[in-house]
């Protein structure tokens, strides 16, 4: 099973979204994948706690992170949003 | 209809200076109807400053809010913009972006309203309802347009 954590600014609108679109391309991809929502105040924790194996996020994130970080952006504007997706698909499939 | 959205909360081709303005503007209707505490103008725009929510869609769009705290009652505003106002981009708070229509998120249970912010994203990913939402004259036709997608 694979773990995406999902930030934005209040873990409340976007992200929201964001995750359940991950889902969904985890889904029709094939891939075992859950999504964790995090505010960005708290992402930085989170990951340390959960050891996620990506983060999409529609924020800015400080911290030392060591793994793949997606902007998340273009789940709602639907700009290279399939590039976005690649990249998303080929960080799960490792 | 989806009871976020009214025709009462909805603002065409408003003139404002700031991408604040346009937060006070489009939380204006929400505060007189109850939905939001008097705080929740301040804490959105806190929250815009740190967190900017612009995106670079072919018409541009900004999706302020803030905590759950200051939502009451569970609603969205839609404000339109005659001049372009410049919003940071989401993720990115260096970014300009101009925005001409402003959707203010007043929600406090976003896995209850997926549903309506999923539909607001088809919408601002279509090229062709972000002209047909910013040429609208009335509140009405912008009301009669989202239903069309809800």
């Amino acid at each position: 099973m694979k773990l995406v954590l999902v930030a934005c600014g209040t873990a409340l609108a976007t992200s929201t979204v964001v995750a359940k679109k991950i889902e969904q391309i985890a889904q029709e991809n094939g891939i075992e994948c859950r999504t964790v929502q995090a505010k960005a105040v708290d992402a930085f924790q989170k990951y340390q706690e959960l050891h996620p194996d990506a983060i999409v996020c529609t924020c800015q994130l400080e911290g030392d992170i060591d793994i793949p970080v997606i902007n998340g952006r273009a789940f709602l504007t639907g700009i290279n949003l399939q590039s976005t997706i690649d990249q998303l698909i080929e960080i799960l499939k490792k | 209809m989806d009871s976020l959205i009214h025709i009462d909360r909805i603002q065409v081709n408003c003139t404002v200076n700031d991408q604040f303005d346009a937060i006070a503007l489009a939380a204006k209707p929400l505060l007189e109807q109850g939905c939001i505490t008097e705080d929740f103008v301040e804490a959105a725009v806190e929250r815009e400053r740190t967190f900017p929510t612009g995106l670079p869609t072919t018409i541009g769009v900004a999706l302020p809010h803030t905590e759950a705290k200051y939502v009451l009652k569970e609603s969205i505003s839609i404000v339109t913009l005659k001049n372009t106002i410049v919003f940071a981009g989401m993720g990115n708070p260096k970014e300009s972006i101009p925005v001409q229509i402003v959707f203010l998120l007043a929600i406090n249970n976003p896995e209850k309203q997926l549903r309506i912010l999923q539909t607001i994203i088809t919408i601002i990913q279509n090229e062709k309802m972000l002209k047909k939402i910013k040429a609208a004259k009335e509140p009405q036709s912008i009301y009669n347009l989202i239903k069309t997608f809800l």
